[in-house]
């Protein structure tokens, strides 16, 4: 970035964010109109995307529910996004009143966001962090105040990698972070991969490269081993519509296969 | 009004299960509804159950429908395609389960099913507006936050740029910042500067390296900081192992003397480091000045000069700034600066001074005295400048050109008449060591203005004559080689070993002037018969300089002593009065 170090990213909302786009994808209105303008292109090439989006959304909701019955309270976000619906908060203390959850994003409209929707509430915070420095985000006062890196930590890094290159070293970043966590901690990570994409690959990146957080693809083979030597749950790393899914499932939106999402769970020995 | 049976299977739970799961999959895809399936199915069971009560009210009332409607989007069952396949599917399954037709209840269903869209849209319409609403805030919050977060950098920007990264202390610019709006707003009378050096640092520093090093300074800064904050007076890190402290109108000088003591007190306790203790001192100088009129540039050369003063002193010493002492050494300054350009414009210049032989009172030589003839403040003596020459290494040029000077003289004294006087010319240590040069500088010079060898006497002061450096000995003995004469300077107030002098090719000894002035006539403790004797046993002639009385002279007459020099027997003058005395000495002759 040819920013200066002390300038913090800006909000430009002529140009769309990832963040947005999502959001809108999600059927939200937490969008701008270049948001949506980019969305409509993007719809055009690949119409799965909004149910490729809610399939994404429903593995988180299915994996927070396992961890807070697992006993997990203590959850850290990255890539949280726009607080559209079904938030990590929401569904671990459905489960337990205590959990507490760092909520970390880029986007600046998106912590916005995230504070205005978690006003008032103990226990739940919303920061600006960037997963490319992680020591940042671990050493930031308030995760340090919120969360006790004694105790296991459920990391949550769902759908975020596909906006890291490898340039910018997410195998490193991702050892970083795991090696922060005590043993008992998971891991839960979604990516969005190329192979099951059956739409033009080439168009959605290089729309994607206009946003502020650029598209990395990557394949299903590649995503494994960002867990590291996590010891991945039942089933494993899967479509992301096969990760446990709800029963029944008939009523789903898109077939595992077309979801081009990865997702899994895995757990710090 | 006609009264419908109440519907069949009203309560039979499957029923509704199998609608409400029809319902599910129905609106599958069309928006995110944050629930399990399972959650998913039993609402929409819900709203099935209240919506078949609504078509069966008795009588007819289809409005509470517009509030499932609301509820239905409250839920996130919320996309204008939900809406459409909702329609689609309860057109089709709420007949039979209430047990009608369409047909039959098909007015029904329809009025049912137009106050749910409007409950429906109503409440889409309320959820977008909501969210436009939390995304303007959300914005405007991120845009405050953006801009404070900007602001906070800026300020830590600005911050790093006036504070030292080491000790977090403010900086220099920092300070004089501060310094200046002092003198600018003008509230306080007096302003002290507190100049304080660790005067310990380097030789840490050289001794264990820079990582201790900056470890000392670091605790030493902690230290300061804690009692500057104790005491309330701005500190700041000026440089390297500089620190400085303000103080606001000082309670007069007991008050920064206290001040002074308390800070060397706290920073003179040995930092312990790792496995080292290491020893801390410290200097200080203090200005307090009135803020009127105040130059911030001359308020800190003040302190930074009296820090000076303060580390010559000794360890752990401060020093108060001393307006005339501080005048002295600036001249001091300018003039050595003045120096060199002085030797290249030729601004020094001779005088001479008789050197009598007490038992004929003839002038037998003359003592060579460098006078400056300052372009700005005239004439000057020697004791103002000779030690700045000596200090910047000129006194080499500067002795060379009055070496020739004198030589010259001494040439025209010794064509003027038979028994000329030598001339007597100071050398200066450096002079000496650098003894070849001086060496070829003399032999050159005699050769060249053709001066013989015994018109010439080298005075070299006692201190000068190191008698253990093989190399001074060697010069000397090669310029008493060259025939020249030597005189020992200044006699008797140094702290020769005498025991060196016998192997001194040295002529005379110059008795120190303290000797003749301390002699009263009544006076039995002199020592000048022994110094008189000494020089007598070492086969050398006995100078007294200072000699200003007749009874001083007459006194050394009668100890033996050979010669004499002073004001009694003539002042040092231009070469020409002494041609004149010498020309009416040799008419008197004739
Ligand atoms: C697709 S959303 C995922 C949101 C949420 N994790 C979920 O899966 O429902 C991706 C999010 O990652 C954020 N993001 C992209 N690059 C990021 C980065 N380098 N650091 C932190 N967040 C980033 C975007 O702003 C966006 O909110």
């Amino acid at each position: 970035m040819d920013r200066p170090e002390w300038a913090p990213p800006g909000i430009d909302v002529e140009r769309p964010s990832a963040a947005r786009l999502y959001d809108y994808f999600l059927g939200g209105s937490h969008n701008f109109a270049a948001d949506r303008a980019m969305a409509q292109q993007l719809l055009a090439t690949a119409p799965d995307i909004p149910l490729i989006a809610q399939a994404n959304r429903a593995f988180l909701r299915r994996a927070v529910h396992m961890l807070a019955e697992s006993g997990i309270r203590q959850f850290l976000d990255i890539g949280s996004g726009i607080p559209t619906l079904g938030n990590v908060h929401e569904v671990a203390r459905d489960v337990a009143p205590d959990a507490r959850v760092v909520y970390v994003d880029l986007d600046p409209v998106a912590v916005a966001h995230s504070a205005v929707l978690i006003k008032d509430q103990e226990g739940v915070v919303a920061i600006q962090g960037d997963v490319r420095k992680p020591g940042d985000i671990l050493h930031h006062p308030t995760t340090r105040e919120l969360i006790d890196f004694n105790q296991p930590v459920a990391l949550l890094v769902v759908a975020l990698l596909q906006f890291v290159r490898d340039e910018d070293d997410p195998a490193g970043i991702m050892a970083q972070l795991r090696d922060a966590l005590p043993s008992g901690s998971y891991l839960t990570l979604s990516h969005g991969v190329v192979d099951g994409w059956r739409h033009d690959r080439e168009m959605v990146k290089n729309l994607y490269n206009r946003t502020t957080t650029p598209a990395a693809s990557r394949t299903r083979a590649e995503v494994a081993p960002f867990f590291g030597d996590f010891e991945l749950v039942d089933p494993g790393l899967v479509w992301v519509t096969q990760w446990r899914p709800d029963q029944p499932s008939n009523i789903d939106g898109i077939k595992a296969a077309k979801s081009a999402v990865v997702a899994g769970v895995g757990r710090k020995p | 009004m006609i009264v419908e049976p109440p519907p069949r299977g009203f309560t039979d739970g499957t029923h509704i299960t199998r609608v409400a799961r029809a319902w599910a999959r129905a609106v599958a895809g069309a928006s995110y509804v944050p629930m399990a399936h399972v959650d998913i199915e039993l609402r929409l069971a819900g709203f099935t159950t209240r919506l078949l009560r609504v078509l069966t009210s008795q009588p007819f009332d289809p409005s509470p429908a517009t509030q499932i409607g609301v509820e239905l989007v409250e839920a996130h069952f919320a996309s204008p395609e939900t809406l459409g396949h909702t329609i689609n599917v309860l057109a089709d399954r709420l007949p039979p389960l209430a047990g009608t037709s369409l047909d039959s209840s098909g007015r029904r269903v329809m009025r049912l099913l137009s106050a749910l869209s409007v409950g429906y849209t109503r409440g889409l319409r309320e959820r977008t507006l909501d969210e436009q609403e939390s995304i303007r805030q959300a914005t405007v919050l991120a845009q405050l936050q953006t801009e404070h977060a900007l602001r906070e950098s800026q300020e830590a920007f600005r911050h790093a740029a006036v504070h030292d990264q080491l000790t977090g202390l403010p900086n220099r610019i920092f300070f004089e910042k501060q310094l200046a709006d002092l003198i600018e707003a003008g509230g306080a009378h007096n302003v002290a500067i507190c100049f304080i050096g660790i005067t310990s640092l380097q030789a840490i520093t050289d001794r264990f390296g820079h990582i201790l090093g900056d470890k000392a300074l670091t605790v030493t800064a902690d230290r300061l900081r804690t009692l500057a904050r104790s005491l309330g007076h701005p500190l700041a890190r000026f440089a390297g192992d500089q620190f400085v402290m303000l103080i606001e109108d000082p309670a007069g000088t007991p008050h920064l003397a206290g001040v002074a003591d308390q800070i060397i007190a706290t920073l003179s306790t040995p930092v312990h480091t790792d496995r080292h203790l290491l020893p801390m001192s410290a200097s200080i100088g203090l200005v307090d000045r009135p803020v009127a009129g105040m130059d911030a540039n001359d308020v800190m050369r003040a302190a930074a000069m009296t820090l000076q003063w303060a580390k010559a002193d000794g360890t752990n010493r401060w020093q108060l700034f001393d307006p005339a002492r501080s005048d002295r050494e600036i001249a001091k300054h300018a003039l050595a600066a003045d120096l060199a350009g002085g030797i290249d414009r030729d601004e020094f210049f001779l005088e001479y001074q008789p050197l009598v032989r007490l038992e004929d009172r003839a002038v037998i030589g003359v003592e060579a005295l460098v006078r400056w003839h300052h372009p700005r403040h005239g004439r000057l003596n020697p004791g103002r400048f000779i030690d700045l020459a000596e200090e910047s290494g000129q006194i080499v040029r500067l002795g060379g050109r009055l070496l020739d000077k004198a030589c010259r003289q001494a040439r025209e004294w010794a064509k003027l008449t038979d028994s000329p006087p030598y001339v007597s010319v100071n050398v200066a240590v450096q002079q000496l060591r650098d003894g070849a040069g001086l060496l070829r500088t003399v032999d050159n010079l005699l050769q060249e203005v053709g001066l013989a060898p015994e018109l010439l006497q080298l005075e070299i002061t006692e201190s000068a004559s190191i008698p253990d450096d093989p190399q001074l000995r060697r010069t000397l003995d090669d310029i008493a080689g060259l025939g020249v004469r030597l005189a020992l300077d200044d006699f008797g107030s140094g702290y020769s070993n005498l025991g060196y002098l016998q192997n001194l090719p040295v002529n005379q000894l110059k008795i120190d002037m303290q000797f003749v002035r301390d002699w009263k006539p009544s006076s039995t403790k002199s020592l000048l018969p022994s110094l008189v004797k000494l020089a007598h046993d070492l086969r050398l002639s006995a100078l007294a300089e200072g000699v200003e009385t007749s009874e001083q002279a007459e006194y050394l007459e009668s100890i033996g002593c050979d010669h004499v020099q002073g004001y009694y027997f003539g002042k040092p003058q231009a070469a020409s009065s002494i041609t004149s005395l010498l020309l009416e000495w040799s008419a008197e002759e004739i």
